[in-house]
């Protein structure tokens, strides 16, 4: 409920405020196709809703793709960085950023940048590796992946270091952006991009709740209850590092939302996947949204990257949540 | 429908930890594997189960080896119970009972019944509503036994249900492990095939039709509780002298150490 409610109020807030009314009415001219072609309402349509409903998207797919990664690896710490998307998303925009950012022009395709691409390329690859390391002829093994996730992560570090040391001062603004995250950069193809992601995720995620609370128990007890471990691990993993992997690419990196918002949303309802999945989607997009509307107005006229809001709006909650819960024992 | 295995035999990493097992699994019977630490036991259940593959010789399901079960039909009538579950979820009991219920689609209101009944069987009723990760060690061991219960509760389509435990009476007191040997009595006299590991010899004679002595991986000896325990095979298996009497009441064979 508290959703919608939040999108109209972050549709209003920015560099230029737009009164309630005028975003409703907008909305409906732009419902019954009566162009409206005041510069707010061009704000409004061309700006702010791509923005938000990137927000929403994001968020969803972050927190989601979190509380799936936490179920798999049964771990209640793990996020996305574990399979090593984030990390190898990273080496792809740098290396994109400094290899050929003096040689080409970066932007292509109406917003959708080499860089971008250089990122979805590098956390597909770097994930698969951890995968490919963990697999063997008797399965994946949970343990390896968080080990050799560590490791790539670790690769990933140093090849960052390296470019980062050869680059100029206008790489290293360009890199350092990247890696704080920002929804600054939206437009309708982006949205379009994550909208297909989000659909898709939400149309093949259901039917893998029942294995998630199944894999809680262990992977033995899993089989033992019919379940088929290792189609369903390799399947989640793909869909994990594509969901994060075109978030990370076309957003940067945004921490915080895959780690925490489901161990939020997991000490307020319990563990079942079944109401995990969708509460951590509509509370890590409240949680992006929110975050992203602040990055707009607290150091107005400029904005800051959103990634930097999140960490600072979701820790001090989530402490809260662990001082209650430790007194509740 | 009888689970068999044929001449199995398990290496791994250069140790032979089963050799050359034949073994079947009867219908409406007890049978309990007992041996030292190390024989095989927890290894000898999971080639039985379809969780390890035999190096050597196969196990039969219905006539068709174990693994190539679909995994979800088989969930439907072979219900395990491992030594160790690592749950460090917070579900609540219910929750975790229910989990027992994945395999089957007998719908929400059905498996409630169930998950209740189940809980109540082994005494559980007033974990209902608490949190696995706040129980004792024998609670979680008594939740997790009624999960696998609610997997095997009903008759299945195939007519044959199998229980296997792997110690489950491990972190139990007195009457909870009394109260496990009657629940596999009773199951096996409704046509449940119980196979179980037990570390207490007593225990073992109380409730099994059938006694598998384990050692280094060799089957030392089966058959029922009164003709395979006998005080030389305990001083070989065990490495322990003991006298074996009768229980006064139930009359089944009992192992003083």
């Amino acid at each position: 409920m508290l959703v919608p409610v939040f999108t109209l109020i972050s549709l209003g807030l920015g560099t230029v405020a737009i009164p309630f009314n005028q975003i409703v009415s907008s909305l409906l001219f732009k419902i019954i196709q009566n162009p409206d072609s005041s510069p707010m309402a061009s704000i409004l349509l061309d700006i702010r809703l791509p923005r938000t409903l990137l927000a929403l998207m994001t968020g969803a797919v972050l927190a989601t793709t979190g509380a799936i990664l936490q179920g798999l690896f049964r771990n209640p710490l793990a996020d996305p960085s574990l399979i090593g998307v984030s990390a190898g998303a990273s080496v792809g925009a740098s290396a994109v950023i400094v290899l050929l950012g003096g040689v080409v022009e970066l932007t292509m395709f109406s917003g959708l940048s080499l860089v971008a691409i250089g990122a979805f390329a590098g956390g597909f690859i770097a994930t698969i590796t951890v995968y490919r390391i963990a697999t063997s002829n008797l399965g994946t093994s949970v343990t390896t992946m968080l080990l050799a996730g560590i490791a790539i992560a670790a690769v990933a570090g140093a090849a960052n270091s390296l470019m980062g040391y050869f680059s100029d001062n206008q790489m290293l603004r360009q890199i350092s952006v990247w890696e704080m995250g920002t929804l600054a950069t939206a437009n309708w193809l982006k949205v379009g991009i994550m909208a297909l992601i989000t659909l898709f995720l939400g149309v093949q995620l259901p039917a893998y709740t029942k294995a998630l609370n199944a894999l809680l128990l262990g992977e033995s007890e899993a089989r033992y209850l019919g379940i088929d471990v290792q189609r369903v691990k390799r399947s989640l993993i793909l869909l994990t590092a594509l969901g994060v992997g075109v978030s990370v690419a076309l957003m940067g990196l945004i921490g915080f939302v895959g780690l925490v918002v489901p161990h939020m949303v997991r000490l307020m309802i319990g563990p079942d996947h079944r109401a995990l999945l969708p509460a951590s989607a509509l509370a890590g997009a409240l949680l992006l949204l929110v975050a992203d509307s602040l990055a707009r107005v607290v150091v107005l006229p400029a904005e800051l990257p959103t990634g930097i809001l999140t960490a600072l709006l979701g820790a001090p909650f989530f402490v809260a949540l662990l001082i209650r819960q430790r007194r509740e024992f | 429908m009888a689970l068999v295995a044929e001449n199995i035999s398990l290496h791994t990493a250069g140790f032979e930890l089963l050799r050359h097992i034949s073994l079947s699994i009867a219908p409406g019977k007890v049978t309990a594997v007992v041996g030292p630490n190390g024989a095989g036991k927890s290894s000898l259940l999971k080639v039985l189960t379809g969780d390890l593959k035999p190096t050597v010789g196969r196990v039969l399901l219905d006539d068709s080896d174990i693994g190539e079960w679909p995994l979800a039909e088989r969930a439907k009538f072979l219900a395990v119970l491992p030594q160790h579950t690592g749950l460090n979820f917070p579900f609540t009991a219910d929750e975790v009972v229910a989990l027992g219920r994945i395999p089957h689609q007998t719908g929400y209101a059905r498996d409630r019944e169930i998950v209740h009944s189940a809980l109540a069987l082994v005494d559980a009723s007033y974990l209902q509503k608490r949190l696995y990760t706040q129980m004792s060690g024998g609670e979680k061991q008594r939740v997790q036994l009624a999960r696998v219960l609610a997997q095997i509760w009903e008759p299945s389509d195939f007519g044959q249900r199998f229980l296997v435990l792997d110690e489950p009476t491990s972190a139990f007191d007195l009457s909870h492990q009394q109260l496990t040997a009657e629940i596999a009595k009773r199951l096996a006299a409704s046509g449940v095939s119980v196979l179980v590991v037990v570390h207490d010899l007593n225990l073992a004679a109380r409730c099994a039709d059938h006694l598998v002595i384990l050692n280094s991986g060799l089957i030392a000896a089966e058959g029922s509780p009164e003709k395979v325990l006998s005080e030389r095979l305990i001083r070989e298996v065990f490495d322990v002298d003991a006298v074996i009497s009768q229980h006064p009441v139930s009359r089944t064979p009992l192992v003083i150490t």
